[in-house]
């Protein structure tokens, strides 16, 4: 944008960017502080810190520098949860970048989620993998603490296994889905099913609207 | 029985490698009325001390571990951390010392860590065997009541609890002659057998890239504690025990010694559980001529 | 320009000039048989200024048993001059030492990933 504008103070960053007559074509999604699209950094004048926000959410604030950024590559590897164990040393076999973590904190500092990010990474160098699920749980994987990370981890990827591999081997496996899991499997559903992938738009349309809705 | 409180850092090894290390001083500890008051969110010191004067990233972990210990420690009434890990050791006590000498680099990283309060350097930093030295090891001696006698111990200490000896109060004991290892070896009944190797390094981190130095390094070693006809070598670091079991991996079964941790053979001494694989407790059961403990 | 030198004394606050050539490091060191040139004729190439040092194995076979640095008689720390080595490659820009992700870490233990890590990588 390279300008500064005039905008309502009651207005968060995406509002304002909107307000002053931009169309989003990317850095914007659920505009509910839930899928990390529109992770924006700025400063704020006479600050030296770096600071980090969701455009939804954040409001603005007089002399805000911002640029949103897109989303940066990452690596992902493979893994396989079949053939793993509920073990850090299983995240750090899969992640060794892990072992580069100076604790450093800029993570933490970056995440608009407010997010412990270094203390969980060092919650699987203490081998207590059940502290790194409950820490992350509201990580919506924006990759902001990644892009800060002076020892290159991609965070939001570690969380994610972490939570993978304690969801299958730690949690209680939910009754009512194993029953439902059963049910598809045994076919019960699958007239209804049939029925839906028959009908055409406007008869799936109708169906729509005529659905219950939970009060 | 007094009981007596301390900080304690465990360290990745004994959380994720090798858990009998921190279960038998558990088990140690309890006999001996001290307990261990892990610091509460403690961060990975790095394993090896960073030796650049110009860069103090690689000590933060060990600086917040030390803040969250201080405060720890204020609640408890104790300013001593005590570490089984050598690696940790070297790592922790070196990076108190630098921040004890040098105001500079204290500032330095105190006012980079902005989220924690100051780091007051007045913690002290010591391995538990100087721990185990400082409140006696006749009074251990008169704890054991099962004395591993004819038990013939090579006490391996390695580089970390030696070395550097810059700055100074690295070292646990004389670089050049240790005693401590064989002294505590003594006061849990065992005879320790000198062997020349007993300082030489494993190899250390080069097990990730060259584990041929790391072998060859390690069968030297095993060969020399053979040759004076160990039983067992004594270890006090997670890293020289995994580095010296590839060497015994890479020697036929005569060759072979045995490598364990000292907290094991205390924990047996004190009549507690040694988390030893049981083909090894074992052979030094049949040894001392005593029973299973339970 | 004495750029060796003083990048090497900056990194390691040790005086290379110090040393006099006796050999003691190289006596003590455990890894010689794997190293291009021997400790003392490494601190040697930089006190010539001989930027080749960067190039040869010898501060990387060097595992930090800090041997040399007990025993020198000017009281120099040799491990601290072979870290410096380290140090000028490894803060180079594009310059990797080792991808972890493609090192057989199967059977390794956390504390030699880690310390690989922090020798190895910036």
């Amino acid at each position: 944008m390279g300008k500064a504008y005039k905008v309502p103070n009651t207005l968060t960053i995406m509002k304002a960017i909107e307000y002053v007559g931009y169309r989003f074509i990317r850095s914007c999604g659920c505009r509910g502080g839930f899928c990390g699209a529109c992770t924006t950094f700025y400063r704020v004048k006479n600050d030296y810190k770096l600071q980090v926000d969701l455009a939804c959410q954040k409001r603005v604030e007089d002399g805000m520098y911002i640029v949103q950024l897109p989303f940066i590559p990452a690596e992902k590897p493979k893994w396989d949860l079949d053939k793993m164990k509920s073990t850090t040393d299983e995240v750090i076999r899969v992640f060794p970048e892990i072992t580069r973590c100076l604790s450093c904190n800029v993570c933490t500092q970056a995440c608009p989620q407010d997010i412990e990010v270094m203390r969980t990474i060092q919650a699987l160098r203490r081998g207590d993998l059940e502290d790194a699920v409950n820490l992350t749980f509201d990580c919506i994987s924006c990759g902001a603490c990644s892009i800060r990370c002076p020892a290159e981890i991609t965070h939001y990827q570690v969380f994610q296994l972490a939570r993978r591999l304690f969801g299958k081997y730690e949690t209680i496996p939910a009754k009512h889905l194993m029953e439902r899991v059963k049910e598809i499997e045994e076919g019960k559903f699958d007239d209804e099913v049939s029925k839906l992938m028959d009908m055409n738009l406007e008869e799936i349309k109708e169906l729509y609207k005529k659905r219950e809705i939970e009060k | 029985m007094i009981i007596m409180e301390v900080l304690y850092y465990p360290g990745c090894s004994l959380r994720n490698t090798y858990p009998e290390f921190e279960k038998s001083t558990y088990e140690a500890c309890e006999k001996l009325g001290i307990e261990l008051v892990e610091i509460p969110e403690w961060s990975c010191c790095g394993v090896v001390p960073s030796l650049a004067t110009d860069n103090v990233m690689r000590h933060l972990g060990a600086v917040r571990s030390f803040i969250n210990a201080q405060k720890k420690g204020r609640e408890i009434g104790t300013n001593v951390i005590v570490v089984l890990c050598s690696m940790c050791y070297n790592v922790l006590k070196r990076v108190n010392l630098i921040l004890k000498e040098e105001p500079d680099t204290l500032e330095n990283v105190n006012s980079f860590i902005d989220d924690q309060p100051d780091y007051v350097p007045d913690l002290r930093v010591t391995h538990f065997l100087t721990f185990l030295k400082e409140t006696g090891f006749e009074n251990l001696e008169e704890k054991v009541n099962k004395p591993l006698k004819g038990l013939k111990v090579a006490p391996y200490y390695g580089c970390a609890l030696l070395r550097p000896d810059r700055p100074e109060g690295v070292p646990i004991d004389n670089p050049d002659n240790p005693v401590i290892l064989e002294s505590f070896v003594r006061s849990i009944g065992a005879e320790p057998v000198h062997f020349p190797f007993r300082a030489e390094c494993c190899g250390n981190y080069h097990i990730v890239l060259e584990p041929g130095i790391v072998e060859m390094r390690t069968r030297k070693i095993i060969g020399s504690a053979k040759s004076v006809k160990a039983d067992l070598i004594l270890s006090p670091c997670p890293l020289c025990t995994y580095n010296l079991g590839r060497g015994n991996e890479s020697l036929d079964k005569s060759e072979q010694v045995p490598v364990v941790f000292f907290t094991q053979l205390l924990a047996l001494a004190l009549g507690g559980k040694s988390y030893l694989p049981t083909e090894i407790e074992d052979q030094i059961l049949k040894k001392i001529g005593g029973e299973k403990s339970d | 320009m004495n750029e060796l030198v003083e990048r090497v004394t900056e990194i390691s606050g040790q005086n290379v000039y110090s040393c006099y050539q006796c050999g003691n490091c190289s006596a003590g060191c455990m890894f010689t048989d794997e190293m291009d040139i021997l400790p003392h004729q490494a601190i040697a190439l930089v006190q010539n200024e001989d930027e080749s040092i960067l190039e040869i194995n010898t501060p990387w076979i060097c595992a930090s048993c800090f041997v040399c640095s007990v025993r020198c008689p000017r009281g120099l720390d040799v491990a601290a001059i072979m870290e410096a080595l380290r140090e000028i490659k490894i803060r180079e820009r594009g310059f990797i030492k080792v991808d972890l992700r493609k090192v057989d870490i199967e059977k390794l233990p956390q504390i030699a990933i880690t310390a690989a890590a922090q020798k190895f990588t910036w």
